[in-house]
Formats: structure tokens, sequence, C-alpha cells
């Protein structure tokens, strides 16, 4: 660490002269101690491995022995070619783009309805709908398996016995249904969450506004329609970002139930990465290709996040310009 | 016909009362205030006529109608709430009339009702500002606004100046009596915690501690004859000054310092409390009045002055004198008390008829 | 406007009627909703041939002998302490750092902060299967790639982020009179933050504690990779995951493997949920 360079006033002179770079690090010292444990948790499981995933990016390597060979982009330019790596590309995004407004949407609905303190037991509700968020992915695997199985399974048996099926539904086992029954558990496992931070929005609107508007004579359907949706708008905003970031951290759902099956149907990009990584499928490991798509992938989202967030902008600067 | 009036309305939160039966007739066009410390029940008051909370027994009466099982919005009142209660995202023209389009009237009229309560409070200019962009007397006046367009039969106000520094509070104050004026015919209901708005804006006031009526009547009536002890120490500032005095024998009194003080009338024989307000006492030399003291503070005020005076058994009454007039820290004092005094009970009742001469 | 016409409206038992009406329906809904749950706990105490046999939810002869099959034979015990001592150790780290790093970050100035803040933020956007491989690979390299040290290390990356910008709000919102009081009092920086502003953010070490035990307790993507080809040291997530794969058709036991899976932190959920609770919505107003 530098000594404390000692400003010195020259004579005459009544300007300060900043302390140098090293006086001001050592007079931080303790606050650098107390980053030390934190950063390096950071440092070493956030930060390393995104770099990292850059780097081996760039090699073939299997991961089992320490043979990295570098070859440059050849990994991204076989991952052009690819058609499993675009079709989990392109599953990743159907995933999210259908999962993320319903998941909102009921949520939503359900906030609102929840909002009201006058319900009774509407503390109750909230942790009913909140449990299948704090359900271990895996047993959520193994339920759902059990539960949709074409044989025996409880919800083909109750939806025959309600005449509402001929025959039974292989929900995991058609490839045409197998996507849109996973976003369905998705969303069902995450309502709680989505749910959690509208209320909190919905919190923003003080009660007075809701007598007014009684005093008024206005109507509860117009108030939510008119004033508290309006309101909690900005809201909406980060709420969907997130949601949406979520939905594309889906692995351990997909993992657990379908391994990505069948036939690829349900392969969306961290299965297609986890396949190529680990070899489930009995072939050699390819960390470096694997982490080639990983960094494609990631790259891809942050630039659509970064887009998404310059649209609302520009969006919300010309609402104002327009005194709308 | 009467305005509003409420007969033994009493309210219970779960098991506990808050309002313990309380009678009030306010006439069409007065301008009542419901004034007390806070937890006195005024705002459950206010917010049982508008209906936003139950009636637990009792009638409630607007116009002739009994209202105790009819909506908010179908009681004819409108109501100014402490915060205002306005929408953020709307502007003020839309605020104004955000009730009244989402009940059917057409757009044409809904216009004409804003533009004219607009004039009335001057506020034209700001019918196509939102909320965040006015200050908040402006705020204020917009939910005020907001209040007039419904055409109500009663205003009902829950403590609005309270969110406005002192300079505005006063303006404000003196704009919503003229509003009165303006709007003829209206009855208003007031709410505060603030004597002085109590004293200057109303017609009558309500004064009510913990869910009961101490007093009803007119400022100066309240001022002038409170019907007990609290009231005499709530209304008029600087407060009342109250001295207990002992029971004595017949019409012979003591202060507790042995200065004798002669009662005839109600208080023979019976405990009572002297009330003197601050302007009704006279600084004299020492022995020339009823009994002595030492100044202890002095507050200048400019007009007056208030000249604190420790008694010789140890209590501090407040003097009102001109202004100028610099009593010396220190300085012993005689009081003389030459104008009007009050006397109270044992229970805090008012006794009248009751004469004083200070020996 | 003249309100005369419309006299006496319905009465005030029109809104509460049409409140219990919510909430019967909600109440239905509910028990939809959690009807996946509820069948596996009664499942669990079923025999397999029971299960089959479609009886409803209710257990006609109700047993353990699948929770006595899945803790031994099935080795679930074991997984059940294994995830204790990733989720104990990995909640204790993260909440100290956490608590260390926010702290100074919301409270103190010193030169690169801003350079850490932006950096921390930009890592909220990368997803987790980005990063696996490169933390494996670290685990390997350090020698603990195969054992339930590098699981604890590794859970503790999972919402760091998040924890660190929620202490690092808390502690900005502390009026400035606590430190410097503490300073009138001669108290140093350390001892400080340990003695004062450490116990009043308890809130927020509360909801910590609660989302890391949540999220470590439930990890699967990184257990999974660590530890699935070594039975020994699987967490409970990866235990039941296997499961399936060995014992397919034993649903009675993998029904209460996942029982014991999910008891502990449903309790802790219920005892504790308004800081989870809180814990979200803070963030999301962030």
């Amino acid at each position: 660490m530098a000594d404390i360079a000692s400003p010195v006033p020259h004579t005459g002179a009544t300007t300060r002269h900043p302390i140098s770079l090293g006086a001001r690090l050592w007079k931080s010292r303790i606050e650098y101690l107390f980053l030390v444990p934190g950063m390096l948790v950071f440092g070493a499981f956030i930060l390393y491995p995104i770099v990292a995933s850059q780097y081996f990016s760039l090699l073939q390597w299997s991961g089992f022995d320490a043979n990295q060979t570098f070859i440059g982009l050849a990994n991204y330019a076989e991952l052009l070619g690819d058609k499993f790596f675009w079709d989990a590309f392109g599953r990743s995004f159907l995933f999210t783009v259908s999962t993320v407004p319903l998941q909102m949407l009921v949520s939503l609905v359900f906030a609102i309805i929840l909002n009201n303190k006058l319900l009774k037991l509407s503390s109750l509700f909230r942790t009913l709908i909140f449990l299948p968020v704090v359900t271990p992915v895996a047993v959520i695997g193994i339920v759902m398996t059990i539960m949709l199985s074409p044989f025996n399974g409880p919800i083909n048996m109750g939806l025959l016995d309600l005449k509402l099926l001929a025959r039974p539904l292989d929900f995991l086992g058609d490839p045409k249904l197998v996507l849109w029954t996973l976003a369905g558990i998705y969303v069902w496992k995450w309502v709680g969450v989505t749910m959690v931070y509208w209320l909190a929005a919905l919190q923003t609107v003080p009660a007075e506004l809701y007598e007014a508007a009684r005093l008024d004579g206005v109507k509860n359907w117009q108030m939510t329609l008119f004033v508290v949706l309006p309101m909690i708008m900005p809201f909406a905003i980060v709420i969907a970002l997130i949601s949406a970031i979520s939905a594309l951290n889906v692995f351990p759902l997909i993992q657990s139930m379908t391994q990505g099956g069948p036939f690829f149907a349900t392969e969306v990009m961290e299965v297609y990465i986890f396949r190529n990584a680990f070899a489930t499928a009995g072939a050699i490991p390819r960390l470096g290709y694997a982490s080639a798509a990983g960094v494609f992938f990631g790259v891809a989202i942050m630039g659509l996040t970064i887009l998404q967030i310059l649209a609302v902008r520009h969006l919300r600067n010309r609402e104002t310009a327009n005194g709308a | 016909m009467t305005g509003v009036s409420l007969k033994n309305v009493k309210k219970t939160y779960g098991a506990t009362p808050v309002i313990h039966g309380v009678d009030i007739e306010i006439d069409k066009g007065e301008f009542v205030v419901f004034v007390g410390p806070s937890g006195c029940g005024k705002s459950t008051l206010l917010r049982m006529i508008a209906g936003l909370e139950e009636i637990s027994s009792g009638d409630v009466f607007i116009g002739d109608r009994r209202v105790n099982d009819v909506d908010p919005s179908n009681r004819g009142v409108a109501m100014v709430f402490q915060t205002y209660a306005l929408y953020p995202h709307m502007t003020v023209d839309q605020n104004m009339g955000f009730g009244l389009r989402m009940n059917g009237m057409p757009k044409a009229e809904v216009a004409q009702r804003v533009m004219q309560a607009a004039k009335i409070l001057q506020i034209e200019e700001l019918l196509d500002r939102k909320p965040r962009q006015l200050s908040g007397g402006q705020r204020q006046r917009v939910a005020i606004g907001r209040a007039i367009v419904r055409n109500p039969q009663v205003f009902l106000f829950d403590e609005p100046l309270s969110n406005l520094d002192a300079e505005l509070r006063v303006a404000t104050r003196l704009e919503i009596a003229k509003l009165h004026q303006q709007l003829a015919g209206s009855t208003m209901i007031y709410v505060t915690h603030d004597q002085v708005e109590a004293m200057t804006l109303a017609n009558k006031i309500v004064v009510l501690r913990k869910g009961r009526v101490e007093q009803i009547g007119p400022p100066m009536e309240l001022y002038d004859n409170p019907a007990n002890m609290f009231v005499a120490g709530f209304i008029g500032s600087p407060r009342m000054n109250l001295i207990t005095t002992g029971k004595g024998d017949g019409a012979g009194r003591a202060f507790p310092d042995g200065s004798a003080l002669t009662l005839g009338g109600e208080a023979a024989g019976r405990a009572a409390t002297l009330g003197v307000r601050a302007d009704q006492i006279t600084l004299v030399a020492p022995g020339a009045g009823a009994f002595d003291g030492r100044v202890s503070v002095v507050e200048r005020l400019g007009d007056s002055e208030f000249v604190y005076v420790e008694t010789g058994w140890g209590q501090e009454l407040v003097v009102r004198v001109e202004g100028g007039t610099n009593t010396p820290v220190g300085h012993a004092v005689g009081l003389s008390l030459t104008g009007r005094t009050h006397f109270f009970d044992a229970e805090g009742q008012a006794l009248s008829g009751v004469a004083v001469s200070a020996v | 406007m003249a309100h005369e016409s419309q006299a006496l409206r319905q009465p005030l038992t029109s809104p509460r009627l049409r409140r219990w009406i919510v909430s019967v329906v909600l109440a239905a809904i509910c028990c939809v909703w959690i009807y996946p749950l509820l069948w596996m706990v009664s499942a669990s105490f079923k025999s397999n041939a029971m299960i089959f046999a479609n009886e409803g939810l209710i257990p006609s002869q109700p047993t353990v002998e699948n929770y006595v099959k899945a803790w031994d034979q099935a080795n679930i015990g074991a997984y059940f302490f294994n995830t204790l001592f990733v989720t104990v150790g990995s909640v204790i780290i993260v909440t100290i750092a956490s608590a260390m790093m926010g702290y100074v970050l919301g409270r103190r100035r010193f030169p690169g902060r801003a350079l850490i803040f932006g950096l921390i933020i930009f890592t909220l956007f990368v997803p987790q299967g980005y990063t696996i491989i490169p933390v494996f690979d670290l685990l390997t390299r350090l020698g603990i790639g195969q054992s339930l040290w590098g699981v604890m290390l590794a859970t503790s990356g999972g919402s760091f982020v998040i924890f660190v910008l929620l202490f690092a709000g808390y502690f900005s919102q502390m009026p400035n009179e606590l430190e410097e009081a503490a300073k009138m009092d001669g108290v140093g920086f350390v001892k400080t933050f340990w003695y004062v502003m450490l116990p009043l953010s308890k809130p927020i070490v509360v909801t910590v504690v609660v989302m890391q035990t949540l999220y470590a307790w439930n990890d699967f993507l990184l257990p999974l990779v660590i530890t699935l080809a070594n039975p020994a040291i699987r967490t409970l997530s990866v235990g039941v995951y296997a499961f399936r794969g060995e014992n397919f058709v034993d649903w009675g036991g993998m029904t209460a493997a996942s029982t014991i899976t999910i008891v502990p932190v449903v309790i802790l959920f219920l005892f504790l949920q308004r800081y989870f609770i809180d814990g979200l919505a803070g963030a999301v107003k962030g």
C-alpha cells in the first residue's frame, strides 16, 4: 500500500491538492476488508464463470482431462450450422413468450383479488398459491410425472371420468403436447412469485384513493381498470423483465421431467448446453462447444434485454412529450 | 329543514365502543366544525356520515332521509380527504370529472361542471397539469373542486389543512371561509384538531372527547360560556388558567397559598376550580390583587406579551398584557381578577351564578 | 345530481355476500392448485398397491413403510443430512458476506464503489446455465469438485447479488445519526457494524436466511452436476431425481422421499413467509 501522501500546500497558493489515489485506497482499507468475503464469493462463483465461459468457448475440450486445444472461433462456426442449437434457441424463446404473459396475467388477477384486506383468509390463499414456489423442482418433477402419466395417472383418470377425454393424453410423451404441458407446470410453480410482486405494486395505491372513488360512485371494475392498472404499469415492466429472465432459467424443471425429450421436443437452450457438456446421451462431452453455445445465448439475451429497456424508455419519453 | 342530523349514534370496533351515543343537529347551510384531541372520534363520525364506516347503532339523517344503509355515492355528500386522494396519472381536468364520467354523465355536461368549479377555485390554468406538478395548496383546491362538481348537499372536510405549512394554512383557511359564502346553501362539516380553525371558520362548533360530545354551540358561546373544564381548556389560546380552590366553609374560600377569596351562589360549600383567561387578569403591585406571584418567563409577540407568573403555591399562570410593557423577569407582582371568571365543580361541570369578590 | 330517486339501494350485505362468493371460488381454485401436493402426501402413506387402486385422497390403510424404506434403503436419510450441511453452510457464508458487502456498498464512499455496483448489477442478467461449466471446472481444479464443500461454496453464489443489493438498500436508508453517535462514543468501524448496524438489519437478515435456505435446499442443477455420479454425497433433490431413474414404479417410495424433501422448507416457509414475501417485494421496488 502506498504511503499516505500528505498534501503540503505550496507557498502562496490556496488551492487544495487532491489526495493521491494510493492514499485514498489506504484510507478506505477497512471498507475493502469488508468487501473481501463477498468479493471472494462473487468473484469465484459469479464473475469468474462468466469470463471463463468466454475462454472455454474457444476450446475443444472434453472436460475429463486437461487436454484443451485452442481452436479459436471454430465452435461458434459449428454452432451456426447446428440444427439442434437453433431448435433449442427457438424453443427457449417460444417458451418464454408463451409463459411470461400467462404468468403475469394469472398472478395479476390473483393479486387484485387478494389485495382486498376484507377478504377473509386472504393470507391463507396467498400461502397456498405460493406453495409450489417453495417446492423443490425435483419433487415437482416426480409428482407431476406420476400425475400426468397416461397409465393410471390421476389427471388422466379424472378427465376420463368427467368424460372430457375419450382416451388418456400422453402429456409428457407426446412431442406435440409436451412443451405446452411443461409451460403450464412452470406457470403453476412460479405464479406465486409474480403475485407477490404485483401485491407489492398494488400497495402503492393509497387507501384513500379507493375511498374517494367509492364516494364518487365509481364501481370496482372501473376503479381497477382506470385507476389501479395505470398506476401499477411502471411495475409491470420490471416484473415482466424479471419473469422473462427466470423463464430462460427453466432448466431444472425440464431436466427433471423430460431431460429435453421426447425426441428433443423440450430441449431448450440450457438443456442443450447440459447435454453437450455432460454427455447424458452417451456421446463424448464437449465442454468447449457447450460453452460457446452458452456464451452465444447469453449475449443474445443481454442484447434483447437492452433492446427492451431502450424501447421502453423510448416509449416513455414519447408519452411524456405528448403530455398523455 | 335540517341539513344533517345524528341521533344517538354509536360505534364499536369489535367489543370496544369508540362513539358513545352522539346527538348532533346541523342546519342547512351551516358550517360546522368537529374539533377535539386525536382519538376523540371526530374523523370516525365524519366517515360515518360519509358512509365509509358502518354505523353500529343510532340514525344518521341527511335532509329528511335516513341514510344508514345508503351507499356513500348516493347520500348527496362529497368529501375532501386529508391527503387529497388525487389520481396521480390523470390531469386535474380528468381528476375532477372522473366520478361523473364513470357514472355515465355526457361529456359536455362534465366539462361544463368542471369548468364551473375551476372558475370558483381559480384553477382554470391548471386543468391540464398532473398532480405531481402542483403545489400542496393547488392540489388541495383540486380536491375541493372534485367535491364541488358533484353538487352535493353536504361537503365533508377531513383535516384538509394539516398537510400544509403554517403560512399556507392561514391563506387557505380564508379561502375555505369565502368558499362557504360563495356556495350559499351548502352545508359544510369540517373536522380538525386545531381549535383556531374551529373558532375562525365555524358557525357552530362540536367539541368531542373520547367519543362523546362535550359541547355544541357557536364559537363565542363556547369561548364565553364553556360547559365544562375540558372545553374551557381546549378552546381559546393561550389555554385558560385553571386554579383549584379548597372547599372552604360557607362562602369563604382560600387559594392554595392562603389568599382568601369569597365565592357565592352555587359554589358555596363545594370544591371548585376557578378558571380565568389570560386577558381577564391584570397585573398590579404585589398585595394589591387577589394573590401574588413572581414573573418567570415573558413571551413577546409584538402586539401582545404573555407573562408567565409563578404563584405562591407553585402553579404557573399566564397573563396577557399589551406589547411593549416589558415586565421584567423575576419581578414580584400581584394578580387581580378584574374580568370574567368561570367556575367548575369537582366533576368539571360549569357552575353558574357564582359571584366572586377578592379580598 | 339528484340522488333521491335511487333512495334505498341494496343493503350493505351485498358487498359482503360478494366477498363470500369470491372466497368460496378462491378456495376451490386453491384446492385444485395444491392438489398435486396433496396427492403426493397421501400417496406416500399408501402402499403401492393401494395407490394404483385409485381410492381418493385419504388412505384407507395408512402405512409408513414407504418412509422407512426410503430413509434407509434408498439413502434418503443420508441425502437429508447432506442437504442440511450444504444449506446451513451456505446460509452462514452468504449472510455474513453479503451483509458486510452490502454495508460498505450502501453506506460508505470509497474508490471503485460505482464500479463494483455496476459489475454486480450486470451479472444479474446472466442465466445460470451459462455459468455451470466454469464453476464445475473451478471446483475440480481446487480439488473439491467431488465434495460437499464444493457444493456448499458454489451454492453460495446463487442469489448472492440480490442479497447484497437488499442489504445495501436497507443499510443506505438507515439514519446517519446512529453511526455518528457511535463515533462520538469512540466505537470503531467493525464494532459499530457488528453491535449496532447488523442487529438493526434483522428483517433483512431473516429474509436473506430464509431465501438462501429455500434456494440451497431446493437447488437442483448445481448439485446434479457435482454429485450425480457420487451417490454418497447427493443432496435430496438429486437423490429424488435419481430415485426415479432407479425405481420407477415405486411410487410410494418416491412420494415418501419427496415429502421428506419438502416438509422442512414448507414448515420454514409457513412460519417465516412474511420475511420472504417482504424480501421479494423489497427487491422489486429497488
